[in-house]
């Protein structure tokens, strides 16, 4: 079974991110004996639209019919001028997930030089280096 | 050339995708764990060389193989290494058997 993920990425003026999001399986390989599928762990690479949109069908991180069930995909980011940590998350089956749902919001003590903002408005005020994830 | 008569074959068959649910193209080999085999009925001489399987414009792949446990086949109960040579897969080597008149999925033999 499968879930989506999808996401939108702008920067704090509004102005869409382009680049790339790369999603990873945590396992080497995972087999369905019921179907005969061998799912090896590729890296899934997804260009942002126009809009620094995407979205991704994937295979659910906790289907029965698989085995290993209940593994993580790991997501990191090849944004051009901005960071954004890697992290890890789950994709339950039938589920869609929003990159603002499961992004952790890092600490402004941390390593990065600008704020991350998960929400549906434009923040105010925001500095350069920061970066905004459009719920 | 077809295998002899009197070898007992098995086939292997295997479909890889990725978790977006894309076709995997690549190859699967299948090495014989034997220096050299022996066919006395025929009068043949087996060596390991290895059988090469490609994916399918599905990721599939369907192979047939000589048994590893034909009495006819010398010596009896040897092994094949499967290799898997996949873009984006680190999927380790692994042995399987490959008894006479089966049909093996690779996701049966597979290690976790």
């Amino acid at each position: 079974m499968s879930a989506t993920l999808t996401g939108t990425i702008v920067r704090s003026d509004g102005t869409p991110a382009r680049g790339k999001v790369r999603i990873t399986p945590g396992f080497t390989h995972s087999l369905n004996v019921t179907t005969n599928v061998v799912v090896v762990a590729e890296t899934i690479v997804i260009q942002l639209n126009a809009l620094g949109s995407f979205a991704v069908i994937l295979q659910g991180t906790n289907d029965p019919a698989y085995d290993p069930t209940n593994f993580t995909y790991g997501i990191t980011f090849d944004l051009i001028g901005m960071d954004i940590d890697p992290f890890s998350f789950s994709l339950p089956n039938g589920s869609t997930l929003d990159l603002a749902d499961i992004a952790p919001v890092p600490s402004r003590s941390g390593d990065l030089t600008g704020r991350v903002y998960v929400q549906s408005t434009q923040p105010t005020s925001p500095n350069v280096d920061d970066i905004w994830i459009k719920i | 050339m077809a295998l002899p008569a009197n070898i007992s074959t098995g086939t292997v068959t295997g479909t890889f995708l990725n978790v977006a649910g894309g076709a995997k193209s690549g190859t699967v080999t299948f090495r014989p764990s034997f220096d050299h085999a022996l066919d006395a009925g025929a009068n043949v001489v087996f060596v390991p060389e290895k059988v090469t399987a490609s994916l399918d414009t599905y990721g599939s792949f369907s192979v047939v193989l000589a048994a590893t446990n034909d009495p006819d086949l010398l010596p009896l109960n040897f092994t094949y290494t499967v290799e898997i040579n996949i873009y984006g897969s680190s999927i380790p080597s692994f042995t399987m058997s490959l008894l006479a008149g089966t049909t093996v999925d690779l996701t049966d033999v597979m290690p976790l």
